[in-house]
């Protein structure tokens, strides 16, 4: 097992090297962080290119994705090319928010979705369980964005009617928020719509992952050998098919909570949340590649990391699988 | 007596009853308060002087912070705001400004005429464009006229004069910002005013504006309070909290159900039903940026722009005043079309002359089929067998250039004419195709402001200060004419001189005028006070003046 650790580590250097320089090179080559200056009719030609030069935008790609990896390791990541704030500070702020949105809706989502697998499974082909079918497709097939702004529009519509203040519709706290139970008071109310939102697609998954695994194993030899034994039914459902059910939910979970780093570019930016994805596309719309990259290297290690987590979760909760 | 007594309280009540009907009836608010505004973009950093924080929204806060000589009013009327009078003398160019005798810096010290003399001496600094931070400065046209030695200071410090190497016309947008000598002087100016406007040797926020910056929570909203020492109408707010909201639908949400108190957004057609929502006002105006569309004469373009006839014929296919009812109906239904590159609709010095490439597309036509040109199966026009179709770029994404475009493209089909769309993301748009002439019609917006002089940069040849003459259009008239203009001190000749060069770019059609964007100040009825400011000041010009009731 160890060794196998060392080698998926080892194995991932390169490709997170690789993965910077390319990202590096696409967003360098595809946007001009000084397209701005252009609209600037005080700006001279000379100035513009003087400018480049402090900023080494007149050297070649390579060499700037090298000046690139030095301000990462030595600076945390240094300044952006279009803004002088520290990149380290912004990420970090950002990371948490999008943690605190998308560890509620991954933690909600596994309660919501799991109970409704194990439901639907042991109630299999019930009105419970053709219900909860219909309404995991038609969660997939909402898009994110559009469930966001309905949101939006009735609970501002309820404010309207009625004054009363259920969620809020936009950022991640009120103006004076208050501190203790009053803040996380706040923070809920801002965060639930987009909360709701994600939840949505998430519970249709997970839901529907629990119910296929579970139905594999409630139907399997051992579990018609465990009630051949006389278990009452829930001890056979709790002790024997949840667990075995479980184990590749867990792991599903393991590789998605990797790629809540990479935050929610579209709720983000519908919702005003500071979080990750807005940090990303607000970078990338710039034309700044060093706030990208550096969100690259959080999320790209997150996931490498926790796909790494998922696998070795595999083997400890699975006796059959064997890592060399 | 318990009569009496019983009159006298009848009395009492009425009176008290009159007391607070009137206070009903007059005007709601009382100082104090906070106003949220949502603002679209969040600042990058907030020294107006450098260009990686030369932003629209740095722009509006900024100037409640640090105040400069004028207020440009909505009329477009230049105030004195730091200055009790300015003096302008001939032969050569002088101007003397009179500072006021009680503005003075939040933290006691007068404004003085070390902070004008400070804040050219800044501006003029090459070093910090050689900064790996800041971006350069924004703008050093007209500061490089003056001559500093020449500079002189009398009236005990409160005031200045700077002598002019040339005539510069637009000297009245010089010094919109003056910085504060004894906070910043022997600093790095390319890291000052970045997160804030600390004050780097005592670390305390500086003002000399109606507010003084209290903090900013990156990401989500920025806080301004009260400056108790302004030398202007004491604001009545206690504060303003910026709120960021970078979504349009946001923005609509947040004001409908209150959770921001106004917005200043770019139009888009959802904010069409803000006119209509109870509880919320909207003004809109014909604001400072216009649409046009640009056309590559040059090697890039397309081959077939080249010739007059063809521009002509493209402009007259363009039915503009459909198109603005098209896409701004919903939104102002009081826009018209725009005639002039120089001056906007809402300029006393405007003169429409465009007007002669008005639609009319039975002319088009006839100019088209004048000079050879056939009709193919598909209905598009072959000239010289080159088709008459063209590329048509804009910024991808963009809801309302995209109906824009909808429109036009339908409009010049029915005249033979073919559009296709290749809108692109905007740092590509304006970083890559724009400046280096890599397109064959461009839609996109320029900024007009109060001075014509900045246009010059548009208009002149490329090899003569056309910095920004994407279209490879010249005209050594023009270029004369704008030379002219910059050097005119006197507004009436002037004025001439900038409407001859608009006639003469608009008799070789090198661009399309489409219309001025309204602007769309929205705010709820509990906030007062507000007055829509289409110049360069913004929303925020008179936001001393504003009050929230509760």
């Amino acid at each position: 097992m160890l060794t196998f650790i060392i080698r998926r580590l080892l194995l991932s250097i390169p490709v997170l090297i690789a993965a910077t320089f390319l990202i590096f090179v696409f967003v360098s080559v595809s946007s001009n962080p000084l397209a701005q200056l252009y609209q600037n009719p005080h700006i001279t030609r000379a100035e513009i290119k003087t400018i480049a030069h402090a900023k080494g935008l007149d050297q070649p790609v390579v060499e700037r994705y090298w000046v690139w990896v030095k301000e990462a390791v030595l600076h945390k990541f240094g300044t952006g090319l279009t803004s002088p704030l520290p990149i380290w500070p912004q990420l970090t702020r950002v990371l948490g928010h999008t943690l605190q949105l998308l560890v509620s809706v991954l933690v909600l989502s596994v309660l919501i979705g799991v109970a409704v697998g194990i439901f639907s499974a042991i109630r299999q082909y019930s009105i419970f369980d053709y219900t909860a079918t219909t309404l995991s497709f038609i969660g997939f097939a909402m898009p994110v964005f559009w469930i966001a702004l309905i949101l939006q529009v009735i609970f501002t519509d309820i404010w309207v009617s009625w004054h009363v203040r259920i969620f809020y519709t936009s950022g991640l706290s009120s103006v004076d928020p208050g501190h203790g139970f009053h803040f996380l008071l706040d923070r809920a109310q801002h965060l639930a719509l987009p909360v709701i939102a994600l939840c949505m697609l998430s519970v249709a998954g997970y839901s529907r992952y629990m119910r296929a695994s579970m139905l594999e194993v409630i139907n399997s030899d051992y579990t018609r050998t465990a009630r051949a034994k006389g278990l009452p039914e829930w001890r056979v459902i709790a002790r024997h098919v949840f667990r075995n059910a479980l184990i590749p939910l867990t792991t599903q979970i393991a590789l998605d909570f990797g790629g809540l780093f990479a935050g929610a570019v579209v709720t983000e930016q519908i919702f005003a949340l500071d979080g990750m994805g807005k940090f990303y596309i607000t970078a990338l719309f710039a034309g700044d590649p060093y706030p990208v990259m550096a969100w690259l290297v959080v999320v790209a290690i997150m996931v490498i990391l926790f796909n790494l987590l998922a696998d070795i979760l595999y083997g400890f909760l699975d006796p059959r699988i064997r890592y060399e | 007596m318990v009569r009496r007594l019983a009159w006298l309280v009848a009395l009492c009540a009425l009176v008290s009853g009159v007391g607070v009907l009137s206070g009903a009836s007059a005007h709601p608010s009382a100082a104090g308060g906070t106003l949220v505004f949502g603002s679209e973009q969040e600042p990058p950093c907030m020294n107006l002087n450098l260009n990686d924080c030369n932003n629209t929204w740095a722009n509006y806060y900024g100037q409640l912070v640090l105040r400069g000589t004028y207020m440009v009013n909505p009329q477009f009327v230049y105030t004195n705001d730091l200055v009790s009078s300015v003096n302008l003398q001939l032969n050569p160019q002088r101007v003397t400004y009179n500072i006021r005798p009680d503005a003075n810096w939040n933290d006691g010290k007068p404004v003085t005429a070390q902070d004008y003399v400070f804040t050219l001496s800044t501006i003029m600094n090459m070093a910090w464009d050689s900064k790996p931070t800041g971006g350069g400065i924004v703008s050093r046209t007209g500061f490089d006229q003056i001559i500093p030695s020449k500079t002189k200071i009398f009236n005990h410090n409160k005031s200045v004069t700077f002598t002019f190497k040339t005539n510069y016309a637009d000297w009245k947008d010089l010094f919109s910002i003056i910085l504060p000598q004894h906070a910043l002087v022997g600093t790095d100016f390319s890291t000052d005013f970045i997160n804030d406007f600390k004050n780097p040797k005592n670390g305390q926020e500086i003002s000399d504006g109606p507010f003084v910056f209290q903090s900013w929570n990156h990401g989500s909203d920025m806080t301004l309070v009260r400056n108790p020492t302004f030398y202007g109408n004491k604001a009545k707010l206690s504060s303003i909290v910026a709120k960021f909201l970078t979504d349009s639908n946001s923005e609509i949400q947040a004001v409908r159900g209150g959770e921001v108190d106004a917005i200043y957004p770019q139009p888009q057609l959802p904010l069409a039903d803000l006119r209509t929502t109870p509880g919320v006002t909207v003004q809109s105006h014909l604001g400072p940026i216009y649409e046009h569309i640009d056309i590559e004469v040059g090697p890039n373009g397309n081959p077939l722009a080249k010739f007059a006839w063809v521009r002509q014929a493209l402009m007259m296919s363009i039915d503009r005043a459909a198109l603005v009812k098209a896409v701004f109906s919903t939104l102002n239904p009081n826009l018209t079309p725009l005639g002039n590159v120089i001056y906007l609709n809402n300029e006393p010095q405007y003169v429409d002359h465009f007007k002669q490439w008005n639609y009319n597309a039975a002319k088009a036509k006839q100019l088209i089929e004048s000079h050879g040109c056939t009709k193919g199966s598909d209905g598009i026009y072959s000239c010289n067998g080159t088709r008459l179709s063209f590329q048509f770029e804009s910024t991808a994404g963009n809801q309302l250039r995209q109906l824009a475009f909808s429109v036009i493209q339908q409009q010049l089909k029915a005249n033979g004419i073919e559009v296709v769309n290749n809108f692109k993301p905007s740092n590509i748009y304006f970083g890559s195709d724009l400046p280096n002439g890599n397109y064959q019609l461009a839609m996109f917006a320029w900024s007009g402001g109060v001075d014509p002089a900045p246009n010059t940069s548009i208009w002149s040849c490329p090899n003569d200060g056309g910095t920004q003459n994407y279209m490879d259009f010249c005209d050594p008239k023009v270029d004369s004419l704008f030379k002219k203009g910059n050097a005119e001190l006197d507004p009436g000749i002037r004025q001439k001189y900038y409407n001859q060069a608009d006639f003469l770019i608009a008799k070789d059609l090198p661009t399309i005028p489409l219309y001025q964007k309204p602007t769309f100040l929205v705010y709820r009825n509990t906030v007062h006070g507000m007055t829509d400011n289409v110049t360069q000041a913004g929303p925020m010009w008179d936001a001393e003046n504003w009050t929230v009731s509760k």
